[in-house]
């Protein structure tokens, strides 16, 4: 098992912009490409300030690339400086399932009106 | 001659034929909010319309709340760019709006030294700058709340809200920068910051959202209560929505209020009620005032941290 620790990662304690989310997003998804069956886990160790704009760009994003159950069986999330972080997480994870699931059905929809 | 040279130097742009200065007067002393709001709505119209080949004077009567400069701010720098000269006259509000750096933010003139320790000064932050927004934050606003007391995790998820909000009305607006004022007010117990961006406006980005989604379109108010809803974004390459709504919950677990204006859309959660009204004149951007309650001795925790 690898671990990614997003502290070191972008060597801030406030993780908040979608800039820093987006090199977090790229080096999650460069090591899921990599290990496939393996595990890769992400510690959020040392994190102050963890904003939902940030999540949605570093976690988030991976499930436009990946699916849900991949994600599920090779992410692990951990090492939280404060419960609610992980709480936020769960939400970016649940919002975001949701929003590619649409975001995918919404353009089967577009494809599906311009062949008719 | 030093005498001469001042002289011309200040009568040289009347004397052009074409030089225009308008004067525009302010007065947003009304304690309803309705009021209030429509009147920085109409300000937004006033300078819109003035000629921003020449100067400006801005006329403040009556007392001024400092935390509007932002929207002040905002609007004049939205529409007087260049070497327009912009001048305030602003006799019962002069101290205040000298101390918070409104006065100094147009005119060649210093930054006072706030010795009652309430202004919380006019700012103008890009958005990507997140770590010059936390220092500000910390700094200018937090270390003036003595109570309600936080926890470190309360600490740390309020200013994540605030954060969120931040990117918020950037994505709603489109434009890179947000104007931020404040001001402690220690008789009345409350604390208010005034976010403002001049873009595209909530109404704006939400319509063009159903529009693509094939829903129809909905008012201003509606457009502002559809970005509330937790989950509710118009971004499409990135789920978002999250931020609108936790500042919101902040403000409602507080007892403290907070008006969010866009286009003709003023939505107010005030003693836990909300009113909704259409106004007469149009904001070009989104505001959004947070006044959270400083006599609530509570101090608040995570839940998950009292467990």
């Amino acid at each position: 098992m690898k671990t990614i620790t997003i502290f070191e990662t972008i060597g801030k304690q406030n993780c908040l912009s979608p800039s820093d989310g987006d090199k977090v997003f790229q080096v999650i998804a460069s090591n899921l490409d990599e290990i496939k069956i393996d595990k890769l886990e992400v510690s959020f160790e040392g994190v102050k300030t963890l904003s939902a704009s940030f999540l949605n760009h570093a976690i988030g994003q991976l499930f436009s690339k990946f699916s849900d159950k991949f994600i599920r069986s090779h992410l692990i999330l951990n090492k939280y400086e404060f419960e609610h972080h992980k709480q936020t997480v769960d939400l970016v994870i649940e919002n975001s399932v949701v929003f590619y699931k649409k975001q995918k059905e919404f353009k089967k929809f577009k494809n599906l009106s311009k062949s008719v | 001659m030093a005498i001469w040279a001042f002289v011309l130097k200040f009568e040289l742009k009347p004397l052009i034929s074409n030089y225009k200065r308008t004067i525009i007067h302010i007065d947003i002393s009304s304690w309803d909010l309705k009021d209030k709001y429509s009147q920085i709505c109409k300000f937004y119209t006033d300078v819109s319309l003035a000629d921003h080949a020449g100067d400006i004077e801005i006329i403040i009567n009556n007392f001024f709340d400092a935390h509007y400069s932002a929207a002040i701010a905002a609007i004049l720098n939205k529409f007087f760019k260049y070497d327009n000269k912009v001048t305030f006259k602003a006799p019962q509000s002069n101290s205040i709006l000298t101390r918070n750096g409104l006065l100094s933010f147009f005119q060649n003139c210093d930054e006072c030294i706030d010795t009652n320790n309430t202004a919380i000064p006019l700012r103008k932050i890009k958005v990507e700058f997140a770590d010059e927004f936390i220092d500000y934050l910390n700094l200018e606003y937090f270390s003036k709340i003595k109570q309600p007391a936080f926890s470190d995790g309360a600490m740390s998820r309020i200013i994540e809200n605030f954060h969120e909000l931040l990117l918020n009305v950037n994505d709603h607006s489109q434009s890179d920068s947000l104007y931020i004022s404040g001001q402690f007010f220690p008789n009345r117990n409350v604390i208010s910051l005034l976010f403002v961006d001049i873009g595209l406006g909530i109404p704006y980005t939400v319509n063009s959202y159903l529009r693509q989604m094939g829903e129809n379109e909905v008012s201003s108010c509606e457009a502002i209560n559809w970005a509330l809803k937790q989950g509710n974004s118009t971004k499409n390459d990135i789920a978002r929505g999250l931020g609108l709504h936790q500042v919101f919950q902040l403000v409602k677990l507080n007892g403290g209020h907070i008006e969010i204006i866009s286009d003709t859309g003023l939505f107010i959660y005030s003693g836990g009620k909300i009113n909704q009204v259409e106004l007469s004149h149009s904001f070009g951007g989104t505001m959004v005032c947070i006044t959270l309650k400083t006599d609530d001795k509570t101090k608040y925790f995570m839940a998950n941290e009292v467990t």
